[in-house]
């Protein structure tokens, strides 16, 4: 599950994961989510906020790189990571591509 | 064919001759050479700290003969009776038995830092294994790796040991390193050193044991012994003033303790920089160009640091640290330099705190050895866990309890292996049975499940796994 938000005034996209366990069913459903709030348009910036979220799927990464394409570089950033989930990032080489912190 | 391949094929030609003297040699004949080996070196400890210390401008004259010490003395009483020759292991039940055989000649590459206690270490390990062994030091620091191997070649000698079984090369030269290390007469190459080493070493087609930088976060977890923490950091980073590779680097606290751990580092006299001193000391410290330590602080005392600086620091000052706010480039003291300096981050939370340890961990350290301070398992566990380090040492000097020996049970070494994360091949402590090819006789033992199963089964494609695994496990 994904709950996004756009704040108007800094064409930002801010995305929360209820859902902490983001596995495959749940990534492709953010994914479907996203999206649709996404092609709303007005936005320049995505934040997706991973506060509270313990597990990463394959799936969400790739979620992550495919939002990442969807606005300038560097316009895209991920925050609020727990460290495992830092690490994941680390390990598959995106830690820097999606700014990650 | 170069000079230097004349060279290298001469030396190598005199250690295929050792090698095969070395066939003939048992169990009982090897200990005593290394006995005596590991005794010329510990007699010659003060010298050659001398030597070293002289030659190279690096560390601390007492630090030295302590390393020369763990290099002997340690590293002998570890593998003293260890099995290396013939028959090391027998198993009845399993029908296997394992038979230890040399490498073959071996190419010891050793850094200028920990000169001739490297050369003494690697000499001991190499022998106990019926190793040859080419000594090849770094140009900064030839005269004391000769001297020491001079001294190790010629107490071997007194006992028995081949000719040629220790060999060194007087006058380094890049070329002639290179063309040793893909020399196929060369078995193995120990490689201690920086990156650009390590990787010529594991490029040149040869097999190679290295080592991978060190970038060592240190956490003090709210649950530490602040004073017993702080005195210990600054007990392993004075250490020869820094310049053992798994020295602390980074001290990360949370903001909650922050003020007491930052007024036990100043009653045991380190000395917090301001941002102007920072950036003095990163001018210093770093090479803008490379982003690495500048050699002309490696091994420094801290006043010189200071004075190359050009600031002043309060007298006896022992540690000086920089607060950082970030890793990486744009951060010169997030990265490793063996030198008594340290970088400082205070973080608002745990989390924080765990991921600029990663964040450093990533930096230039991987493999290598991460440090915490802590009275709390749950914390230990978890930030173990997370590290990805060959060695993550707990309420312990990172310098010495890496090495290890001392602190802790690990094997004593000067060749720490960072594993794949460092582009090495293991993640332990490298010793003497990283040098054995163990063969491995394997006696007829049936597997009964595999002997009374219809194999013809496997050909009834209508039977699934779940099915053929029960039959195969029926009646066990």
């Amino acid at each position: 599950m994904i709950e996004c938000r756009v704040d108007k005034a800094s064409r930002t996209m801010f995305c929360h994961f209820p859902t902490k366990k983001m596995d495959t069913n749940a990534s492709t459903e953010a994914d479907k989510e996203f999206l649709k709030s996404f092609n709303e348009g007005g936005v320049d910036k995505i934040v997706f906020d991973l506060e509270g979220v313990t597990y990463v799927a394959s799936g969400f990464l790739r979620l992550c790189v495919s939002a990442a394409g969807k606005v300038e570089k560097g316009k895209f950033s991920v925050i609020h990571t727990d460290p495992q989930i830092m690490k994941v990032y680390k390990i598959a080489g995106l830690d820097s591509l999606l700014n990650v912190s | 064919m170069s000079k230097f391949d004349e060279k290298a094929g001469e030396l190598l030609k005199n250690a295929a001759l050792a090698a095969g003297a070395f066939e003939m040699f048992d169990q009982e004949k090897t200990d005593r050479i290394v006995e005596e080996v590991y005794k010329a070196g510990f007699d010659a400890r003060i010298s050659l700290a001398h030597m070293a210390c002289e030659e190279t401008g690096l560390g601390v004259f007492e630090h030295k003969v302590i390393k020369n010490v763990l290099a002997t003395q340690v590293v002998y009483e570890d593998i003293k009776n260890e099995k290396t020759v013939g028959i090391i292991s027998e198993d009845e039940h399993s029908g296997i038995t394992e038979i230890a055989q040399p490498l073959g000649p071996v190419l010891a590459v050793i850094p200028v830092t920990n000169p001739t206690s490297t050369v003494m270490f690697k000499i001991l390990i190499s022998l106990k294994t019926r190793n040859p062994i080419i000594i090849s030091p770094s140009p900064r620091a030839a005269k004391c790796c000769s001297e020491a191997a001079r001294i190790c070649y010629e107490a071997a000698l007194r006992a028995d040991a081949p000719e040629y079984c220790v060999q060194w090369i007087e006058e380094p030269a890049i070329e002639l390193t290179q063309a040793l290390m893909a020399h196929r007469g060369v078995a193995m190459i120990l490689a201690t050193g920086g990156p650009g080493l390590v990787k010529a070493a594991y490029s040149s087609g040869t097999p190679a044991l290295g080592v991978g930088p060190g970038n060592v976060p240190v956490f003090i977890d709210e649950s530490a012994d602040i004073p017993y923490a702080v005195r210990t950091i600054i007990l392993s980073k004075t250490f020869d003033n820094g310049t053992i590779c798994a020295s602390e680097q980074a001290i990360v606290v949370e903001k909650k303790i922050v003020d007491r751990v930052r007024s036990e580092f100043k009653k045991q006299k380190c000395y917090f920089l301001n941002p102007d001193e920072t950036a003095k000391v990163e001018k210093v410290a770093v090479d803008p160009k490379t982003g690495l330590m500048s050699p002309s602080v490696v091994g420094q005392p801290v006043e010189l640091i200071a004075s190359l600086a050009g600031i002043s620091v309060p007298p006896e000052t022992k540690i000086i640290i920089a607060e950082q706010e970030g890793v990486g480039a744009a951060y010169p003291l997030s990265g490793e330099v063996l030198a008594p300096i340290l970088a400082f981050y205070v973080r608002d939370d745990l989390k924080s705190a765990i991921k600029t340890c990663i964040e450093l961990n990533y930096l230039g350290g991987l493999g290598h050895t991460a440090s915490i301070y802590a009275n709390n398992d749950e914390r230990i566990n978890e930030f173990a866990e997370i590290m990805n380090a060959g060695r993550i040492v707990v309420n312990t000097p990172s310098a010495q309890g890496a090495v290890g020996g001392i602190f802790n049970e690990l094997h004593p070494s000067f060749t720490l292996g960072c594993g794949t994360w460092g582009k090495n091949i293991t993640t332990e402590n490298v010793t003497a049975h990283h040098l054995l090819n163990i063969k491995r006789i394997c006696r007829r033992r049936d597997n009964l499940k595999w002997s009374a199963f219809p194999t013809e089964k496997y050909f009834d494609e209508s039977l699934s796994a779940d099915d053929l695994l029960m039959e195969f496990h029926k009646n066990y």
